[in-house]
């Protein structure tokens, strides 16, 4: 195990990408990412579609493999060593487009499955923490419904919970708000307000901008496979450098 | 005040008569249009006319004497006749397996308490102990036999008390493992008996045979006292017997046979491991209670050498409903978890894996059944030593297992692919290793998903087993055939005895496919 590189890195960065490239087949889709991520973070990226803005955050936690480069999460160098991975993968929470709740399972089954087979604590104790998280997320009386059974939001909400009962230090939002109707988006949003002011490390994929330039400390604009500007919300969203940019938002703002 | 009399007038209103009541459900199903109730007419009166026709020769023209003369033949074929038993005095085995079967539906009614499992283990044994009443004379049917036919009422309840509140208890956990390592050395030493060469067999076999039971024992003393000494001794004894099996003398002074059992103390050792304080659902202690209970049931079927009242009957002289029910359950039991293996396997990332998956199932499919079973009396002896201890009735069984399981993968793998990729994912971000999100998110949902198909491949399974015929073995069938063709006088019942054959395997079937319905509604399959 290697720890930071500390020429590069700050002390409390806990995400390290260096030059990270992938290709899917013939298509280059990350062309060089560079950039990292302070412990405690908030990051929103934004980008057009295509622009691998999806695949970039999938990298960090080996749901897609980079092909050269690095990428270091929490001390870790991402490899094709097994147990760097799950040890990554342990501490990287994820929240998807589409929810992936499991289906044959009620929602306690959901969010104890992670904590009970990873990270091998006793039920009792999964149970407690399922509670908890139900609670914070304002669905304490469904936990034992089926996902097809609550709204979008609700399966939204439990997505998060279950992510959040493997207690990772990091949270990667995948366009969590895409597939939900605009009055569920809300519930959502508020849940991941209330996770950023907890301290929690957030990486998070969205076309929200009110949510960003409430919540997040630095904007990410992706195009082409690139990192192509990164600002804090006010000066980017104010004087956005790039054309590119300036085109993109005129457009998610119109 | 308008809107609270349009809200009442929308609660009060009637729906129209014609949609109501059954007037409304035969106005919507039967005849909803000029087509539709042709088509009802019709039907209908194809309906009653075969009802007519049918009942008139079930209870007017057939004539079922030939039921009444085979009667529990058609259950055990030849089991019980002088050739292969020579007092005739082997009925109660099969009887006393059939006792074995209710008391394991019973405790998979007890284990489950889900009503379909109710409905049918009460039914199963209500209908066997009916048949203690039948009117033949006691001379035909004795009154031993008729015991043994009631009592599966009380195996049936007593499985169910075990099942429902002494589930793993110590003392039936210890009882039963006895019996079954008792009943295994009995079935091992009973195959030995019939290899040829057996009066050549050492006194150094008969030892390696016996460490077998001794350090599965071991195993279970010490996994259930949690005493130190006994696991040191449980350990220590198999791994040095297994080791032994190394010693470099040459084959003469050793033979295969002494170093596999030496190997298999391994076995014991880890069996007697997993049974006491297993890390076990109920269900799976249930699959282990059945397949002890099946040991067991074959154990006394085929009988011990030298044991008064437990003479050995050979197996071709097992037949009837047993042999097809023998047949179809360790096919069932063991083609599922194959299937499986092959379909997760055919998935494989190893090409290796793969390639020979993919051989297995494309041969096993497109090889017809019949052509398999032939092969395995024919040519399986070929690739094995002569004195290899494999019966036509394992051959076929292996032949008809494997035969089912290569369609099973093929079930089981679409159920693989139909899964959202998005569920893998969500296993794996959660630190799932690969297994545990096969295990736990994968194969429960693909395997809900193709339950009508896996429950279809046992019911062809099942209705598969009578073409053992072309090896010559009476099932049901062949043996109510060839009962016929061999006396004459009754060549024209024949219609009577197949359609009494094609009831008792509906019957089969149809319980088959009700139990899948429930599970598939209690599993909330499509909804959930």
């Amino acid at each position: 195990m290697v720890t930071t590189n500390d020429d590069v890195a700050a002390p409390d960065d806990i995400i390290i990408c260096r030059d990270v490239n992938k290709w899917f087949g013939e298509f280059h889709v990350l062309t060089g990412v560079t950039t990292s991520v302070k412990r405690g973070e908030k990051v929103v990226v934004l980008g057009p579609s295509g622009s691998g803005k999806s695949t970039f955050i999938r990298t960090i936690n080996r749901l897609e493999e980079h092909q050269s480069g690095d990428i270091i999460v929490d001390g870790v160098p991402m490899t094709n060593d097994v147990r760097n991975i799950d040890a990554i993968r342990r501490e990287v929470g994820m929240v998807f487009q589409q929810f992936n709740l499991f289906p044959h399972l009620s929602v306690r089954q959901n969010i104890t499955l992670g904590p009970m087979k990873v990270r091998k604590w006793p039920r009792k104790q999964a149970d407690d923490v399922a509670d908890e998280l139900l609670e914070r997320v304002g669905i304490p009386e469904q936990s034992e419904k089926y996902p097809a059974e609550l709204s979008g939001g609700q399966q939204q909400r439990v997505a998060i919970a279950r992510a959040l009962a493997m207690q990772p230090k990091i949270m990667l939002f995948d366009e969590p708000t895409s597939a939900l109707d605009p009055e569920m988006i809300k519930e959502v949003l508020d849940v991941m307000r209330e996770l950023a002011t907890s301290g929690m490390t957030m990486i998070v994929v969205t076309h929200e901008v009110g949510f960003a330039r409430e919540v997040a400390d630095r904007m990410i604009m992706f195009d082409g496979g690139r990192i192509i500007e990164e600002a804090p919300p006010t000066d980017f969203f104010a004087t956005p450098q790039q054309e590119r940019t300036k085109l993109f938002l005129s457009q998610i703002l119109a | 005040m308008s809107t609270n009399v349009n809200a009442e007038q929308r609660i009060a209103l009637p729906p129209p008569r014609l949609e109501r009541g059954m007037l409304g459900w035969a106005h919507a199903n039967l005849f909803s249009s000029k087509f539709n109730s042709g088509l009802t007419i019709i039907g209908g009166t194809l309906v009653i006319l075969a009802l007519w026709f049918g009942l008139k020769w079930i209870f007017v023209d057939a004539d079922w004497t030939v039921i009444q003369v085979l009667g529990g033949k058609l259950a055990i074929g030849p089991y019980n006749t002088v050739a292969a038993c020579a007092d005739q005095n082997c009925f109660w085995r099969p009887q006393t397996a059939l006792l074995l079967a209710t008391f394991m539906v019973g405790m998979g009614w007890g284990v489950t308490g889900g009503r379909a499992t109710k409905r049918i283990a009460i039914g199963v044994a209500v209908v066997l102990a009916l048949f203690a009443f039948l009117p033949y004379s006691l001379d035909t049917m004795g009154l031993d036999v008729r015991l043994l036919l009631a009592a599966n009422l009380p195996s049936l309840f007593l499985g169910w008390a075990i099942g429902r509140y002494a589930p793993w208890g110590t003392p039936t956990r210890l009882v039963l493992l006895c019996t079954g390592a008792f009943f295994m050395a009995l079935a091992l030493m009973r195959g030995l008996h019939e290899s040829p060469g057996y009066e050549a067999v050492s006194a150094v076999y008969w030892m390696a045979l016996a460490c077998l039971p001794a350090t599965f024992l071991l195993t279970l003393g010490w996994r259930i006292t949690g005493n130190n000494l006994a696991k040191l001794a449980a350990i220590g004894a198999s791994i040095i017997l297994a080791l032994l099996a190394f010693l470099p003398v040459g084959l003469d002074a050793m033979g295969l046979g002494v170093r596999l059992l030496l190997v298999a103390n391994l076995l014991s050792l880890g069996l007697g491991w997993i049974i006491v304080r297993p890390p076990l659902t109920a269900a799976a202690r249930l699959v282990l209670w059945c397949i002890a209970m099946f040991l067991i049931a074959l154990a006394l079927l085929r009988g011990v050498a030298g044991v008064p009242g437990l003479e050995p009957v050979s197996v071709i002289y097992w037949g009837g409903l047993m042999l097809n029910i023998l047949l179809a359950v360790f096919g069932i039991v063991v083609s599922l978890p194959v299937g499986i293996a092959l379909a997760l396997g055919r998935r494989s990332n190893l090409p290796v894996v793969k390639l020979l998956c993919i051989v297995f199932i494309e041969v096993f499919r497109g090889v017809p059944l019949i052509t398999l079973l032939f092969m395995s009396q024919v040519l399986v002896p070929l690739a094995f030593p002569e004195d290899f201890p494999l019966n036509s009735l394992m051959r076929a069984a292996i032949v008809i297992t494997l035969f089912s399981s290569a369609y099973m993968a093929e079930n089981v793998r679409g159920g693989l692919q139909a899964l959202h990729p998005g569920q893998a994912e969500g296993a794996r971000a959660l630190g799932l290793a690969s297994w545990q999100t096969t295990l736990f998110i994968s194969l429960p949902q693909a395997i809900r998903n193709v339950i009508p198909a896996i429950v279809g491949q046992f019911i062809a399974l099942f209705k598969d087993t009578s073409l053992v015929y072309i090896i010559g073995m009476l099932d049901i069938v062949e043996f109510g055939r060839a009962f016929i063709q061999g006396n004459t006088e009754y060549l024209p019942s024949a219609k009577e005895l197949f359609i009494f054959l094609a009831l008792v395997f509906w019957i089969f079937t149809y319980t088959m496919s009700y139990v899948s319905r429930r599970i598939e509604h209690d599993l909330g399959v499509g909804r959930r």
